[in-house]
Parts: structure tokens; sequence; C-alpha cells
């Protein structure tokens, strides 16, 4: 089933002759479990595509519609709640918070909507990241793989059903790449997560069951989605 | 899973609802209003009450100034006297009063001034309750019926998906318990429509398989028919007739690898198949498999070198070896027939805090990109080297992915290819393998 259908979005900035177009016409369908990946040149528009298919950014025109519910037909509340239980955002600089230790940091979401961490499940997590022996250390502390571990931890504490991640890699050298990398489709396999990375690196694309092109706001190509096998 | 944090609700939790948001709201308005309005009301009544008792005095006066005029400026000063009256003088006048009629207990309507006010102000009171009862009983009905309104077309739309199989029509992302509860419902459904989904795919792979095996098997049993029909008419001579049994041989031993490998991904993929994970160097298993296609290696004359670091049997990870020997077997098979005789297949393997990676990396003349995204597929074949029917590399896949892993194909800089087996050192564990979906 698709799980996110996409459907003529355009998203421009500054008016009239200054306008300047950051998405033109982009559709697509993602089905359940795919993992995609996205690339193009830096301002081909791959960001502000990931922005509105997390709800981030209202689009000028077009729809995003997520498993059917139209995201931009909610309110902003309730889309900041959709967001919180919905999709795990990843992002290339982290983004932790420097206050809190790893495991509070991981349980961020949960926290904020004010629900009990499954405390197993949480465990589980942290062991899998590799991240047991620094369960209690500061973001600061930390390298720069295991604080994307931290924050691959935090968009999978809720276990949601979308994960979106804009260049994760960006800031690591290859081995530390490899793991994020690893460790998303290991999400993909295990939960049948449906996972978009925006990413400059071919190699990171290579492992993608899709790539989606985009070049100046359109997207150029997609290569078939070949699905993965159930 | 999540469970909320604690039975009773607390004061923040409550104010998370949006309705009791509203009500607080509306509540505290309709409170300010009714303070205005008694201190406008009480206003109002005391400037009356004074209006008549000013009304009955300036009566009185006129009065007596036409028959007694200095017992009207006598009366006068008494009135605007500020001095506490002495308590002899009330009593005298109590006294006097009373031959009239007039105590304490008569009732407060009898008295000219004060019967009018005591009414008024009852029925005023009790009207203004009445109004107000009114107003947040309505203002409650609307919040409850609100609220009853949404449970009602959340079960309605609950119901429609159960029936229907479809998607929940109504979804809501509210704060608040009824969020909480939608969002529950939501995640039942998706759950349920996950199940469906699963057992028609299931029924989709029954069908796959079978149609696999019928149509693997189908083309050797024709020509085993031939062979065999053409050698009961016994009309060849002794050296076709060896060779015709060679084929036969052949193709009953290619049937039997088909079969059993059939077999074997049928069973894994139908998660039919309980790993016995056991806590043995991964070296071991790996030996294992090296052995197991040491024939092949040799008749190509290609060395399996497997690096230090993968020969080091300190690096222990629960797996079953059984099957990831096959896996590891299958992989260097497929490496073995894509390289060219003389050329090493080196096995590498690196820990790392998350993972334990092996890399097997030959030096064939690697896989063009088209095919790349093609090669776990079942009968997939993107060269006609090799003896594989393509079975070998989806049944290595699904080896490691029942232990966790990711195996994935890494394009080599300096030629041929990689496969990289990635086996987390912890597993997500299977039994949670539910997620908060849409």
């Amino acid at each position: 089933m698709d799980v996110i259908n996409v459907d003529g979005l355009n998203k421009f900035y500054g008016k009239g002759t200054t306008q300047v177009s950051a998405l033109r016409d982009v559709s697509f369908a993602i089905k359940q479990g795919e993992f995609v990946a996205v690339v193009g040149a830096s301002g081909s528009g791959k960001s502000t595509l990931l922005h509105m298919l997390g709800g981030l950014d209202k689009p000028s025109d077009g729809y995003v519609h997520i498993d059917g519910e139209n995201l931009y037909a909610l309110k902003e509340k309730d889309r900041a709640v959709f967001r919180r239980r919905k999709i795990g955002f990843i992002f290339q600089s982290y983004n932790l918070i420097p206050v809190l230790n790893v495991e509070e940091n991981i349980q961020l979401p949960m926290l904020l909507d004010h629900r009990q961490p499954d405390k197993a499940y949480i465990s589980d997590l942290i062991h899998t990241l590799g991240l047991h022996d620094r369960r209690k250390h500061l973001p600061s502390e930390l390298s720069g793989g295991q604080q994307q571990r931290v924050a691959i931890g935090r968009a999978l504490a809720y276990r949601p059903a979308i994960v979106l991640a804009d260049e994760p890699t960006g800031n690591l050298d290859s081995a530390n790449g490899r793991e994020v990398i690893e460790l998303l489709k290991l999400a993909v396999n295990q939960y049948h997560q449906t996972v978009i990375v925006i990413t400059h690196d071919m190699n990171v694309a290579a492992e993608a069951d899709r790539v989606l092109k985009l070049q100046d706001g359109k997207l150029i190509s997609d290569t078939s989605s070949h699905g993965r096998g159930v | 899973m999540e469970r909320l944090e604690e039975k009773r609700l607390g004061i923040y939790r409550l104010w998370r609802n949006p309705s009791i948001r509203n009500l607080s709201l509306v509540l505290t308005a309709l409170l300010i209003m009714a303070v205005v309005l008694i201190a406008l009301y009480s206003h109002y009544s005391t400037e009356r009450l004074k209006k008549s008792w000013m009304d009955k005095e300036a009566a009185m006066i006129g009065s007596l100034v036409a028959e007694q005029p200095e017992w009207a400026a006598k009366w006068i000063t008494h009135l605007v006297e500020t001095d506490k009256p002495s308590p002899e003088s009330v009593a005298e006048g109590y006294k006097v009063l009373d031959q009239y009629g007039l105590t304490t207990a008569l009732e407060s309507d009898w008295f000219p001034v004060l019967g009018g006010h005591q009414s008024r102000t009852f029925w005023s009171l009790i009207g203004g309750a009445i109004v107000f009862m009114i107003l947040i009983a309505l203002f409650v009905f609307r919040e409850i019926s609100k609220q009853l309104q949404r449970i009602r077309t959340l079960a309605n739309s609950l119901e429609d998906t159960v029936k229907h199989n479809q998607p929940m029509s109504y979804l809501v992302y509210d704060e608040g318990e009824l969020g909480l509860l939608a969002n529950g419902a939501q995640e039942l459904t998706i759950r349920l429509r996950e199940t469906i989904e699963q057992l028609h795919r299931d029924k989709a792979f029954l069908k796959d398989t079978v149609s696999d095996i019928s149509h693997q098997l189908k083309t050797p049993l024709a020509s085993l028919m031939i062979y065999i029909d053409l050698l009961r008419e016994g009309n060849v001579d002794a050296g076709h007739a060896a060779e015709f049994l060679a084929t036969c041989r052949r193709e009953l031993d290619r049937m039997e690898w088909l079969t059993l490998a059939l077999l074997k991904l049928a069973r894994l993929e139908a998660d039919a198949l309980e790993m016995s994970m056991e806590e043995i160097p991964l070296a071991d298993t790996l030996t294992r498999a090296k052995d197991s296609v040491r024939r092949l290696a040799d008749d190509k004359t290609i060395d399996i070198k497997i690096e230090k670091s993968a020969s080091d049997t300190s690096v222990v990870l629960p797996h079953d070896s059984h099957w990831l020997a096959e896996a590891f077997m299958n992989l260097l098979k497929n490496a073995i027939e894509h390289s060219p005789s003389g050329s090493t297949v080196a096995v590498s393997l690196e820990n790392t805090p998350v993972f334990i990676r092996l890399q097997i990396k030959d030096q064939g003349p690697g896989i063009a990109a088209q095919h790349l995204p093609h090669i776990f597929k079942k009968f997939y074949r993107s060269s006609s080297e090799g003896s594989g029917v393509g079975l070998g590399l989806p049944l290595a896949k699904s080896i490691v992915e029942k232990h966790g892993g990711v195996l994935s194909v890494l394009p080599n800089p300096s030629g041929g290819t990689i496969f990289n087996i990635a086996l987390p050192h912890h597993p997500f564990s299977a039994n949670s393998t539910k997620l908060t979906k849409l």
C-alpha cells in the first residue's frame, strides 16, 4: 500500500519577478517498507521536499497524503502531534538536546507526548545501537557517529511508520556513514518502516530500493521501484 | 505498548484535553459575568431601598410639618443624629411600637418599605441562579455532546474500517485522552490491515513457490523422460547410453539441489523456521562454509583468503552456525563462480560497536548497475556464467535477515564485487516488531 502520495507539489519563495520555485510539480508515491534515496545537486529542492513530506513547511500548491490523510488539511497543532507520533527525523547535524543524556534524548518524543516509554523496547534499541555503555553520557561526550546513532534512536523511539533523514551521513566518515545506512536498513527490514534519505553520497543511493533524482525542483528520474520482497 | 504515565489523571494531563480547557474557559467567563451582575444588582437594589425609605420618611415629615412643625424639626434632628441611640430610648420605642403591633416577630412582608424589597430580592436571585444554571448546563452538555459525537464518529469509522478493510476515515491528532484513544484505535486498524495484507502476501507467496517449483522442475523432468524413453527403446549404442545416463545423473543432481534450495528458501521466507542461536565464534562458521566450497575453489584454482581479522576466534556472535554457514557458502560459491581462474576471494571482518561486518571480495568482472537491484530476487541471473539457478543469493539474504542483519552488495572501486554482511551484536528483538504506524 502507498504510504506517501505526493501530488503536483509546488513551492515558491518570494513574489512576482523575484519569485523562486524550489519545487515544481513533483508527484510520486512511496510504498510501505521502501528505502528511498533522494539525490540531486545543492539547491535542487531535496530538503524542501523532505520538509513538505514531514509537515514542516507548507507547499504553495499540491498535496501530500500520508496513508490517505491530507497532511496540510490538518490544523497546525494537530500536524505537530501527527509529526511527533508518525514521523522520525534524522538530520545532518544530529540536533540532539545538549543537556539531556543519551537515554533521555532517545525517549524525548515519547516524553513530549507524556507517555511512559516502553522500557524494554528502549533498552533493546540502545543495545542495538551499541550505545549501552554510553547511555548516561551527554551528546558532547560522544563522537559524531555515536551522536548520529542517538539521533537514529530518537527517530525510532516511537517506531514511526516513516523515517525522514536529511543527509544523515553528511558529517560522518565513510565507516560511520555505512553504519548509519545499515541501521536504517535494519529498521526497514525489522519494522517494515518507510525510510526516505536525502543524500549526496552515491554509495548511500546505491543501497536504496529506489532513487528519486531532483534537478531545479523537478523530479527528473525515478528508478522504477522494483519493490522489496515480502 | 506505551502506557499512560499514571493511573489517575493529574491536573496537568487533564489540562491537555481541549474539552477541559474549553469548559474551564467558559466556566470562568460565566463566573466573571455572575460577579459583575451580582455587583450591579446589589447596587441597584440598595439604591431602590434607599429611595423607598427616603420617600417614606419624606412623606412622614411632610405631613408632620403641616400639623406639628416643631415636632417635625425634632424628628429630623433625631433622624440625622449620628450618635448611637441610647439603649433605653430604643427599648422605650419598641414598647410603643409594640402597642401598634409592630414587632420584630412580624413578617417582613408586612413592613411597609421592606416588604417589597424582600420578595424582589428573592425572585431576582432565584431567577438569576436559574439562568446561570441553565447556561452552565448548556455549555457542559454542549461540550460533552461534542466529545460523544467525536467518539461516535470514531466508533463509526472504526466499524467501517473493520467491515470494509479500509483506512480509518476519521483521524484525530489531538492532545489529550481522546487523541490517545483515537491513535490507539488507528494503530489497531492498521495492524488489522497489515495482518490481512500479510495473509494475502502469504497466499501469493505460496502460489509463487508452487509455480517456481513446478516451473523449475518441469524442464529437467521432461528431458529425463526423453532420455529414459530412448534408453528403454534399446536402439542406442553403449557409448551414447553411458552419456545419456551421465546426463540423467546430472539433471537429477541439479533437481535435488534445486528442490532442497527451494525448500530451504520457502521455509525461511514463510518464517516456518526457528534459528537455534548459539554464542560461538564467527570464524568457526566461516571455516565451515569455506570447507564446503573447497572443491569448487580448487577446481578453478581460486584461493579463498580468510583475512586475519576474520579468523579471530574471539569474535563471538549469537547465531545459527548451520544456517549462517549456508549463507556464507552461497556467497562464496557465487564469488568463486564469477571469479577468473587463479584469482583470490578475500574475506575480511570488521567489528564495530553496532555490527560485525563481513565482506567477501572477489576479483571478477563485477555486477553491472542495471542488475544490482535484482540480484537478490529468486531465479534472477545476471549472466549465463555459474551453475546456479539464482537461488543462492536470495537464500543468503533470507538467512542474514533472519539473523537481524543486512546483506548488501557494494561496488568495489578496484574492480570485482563486495558482498557486505552486517550482523548486529544486538539485533532488534523479534517480539517487538510492531511499530506505531500512521
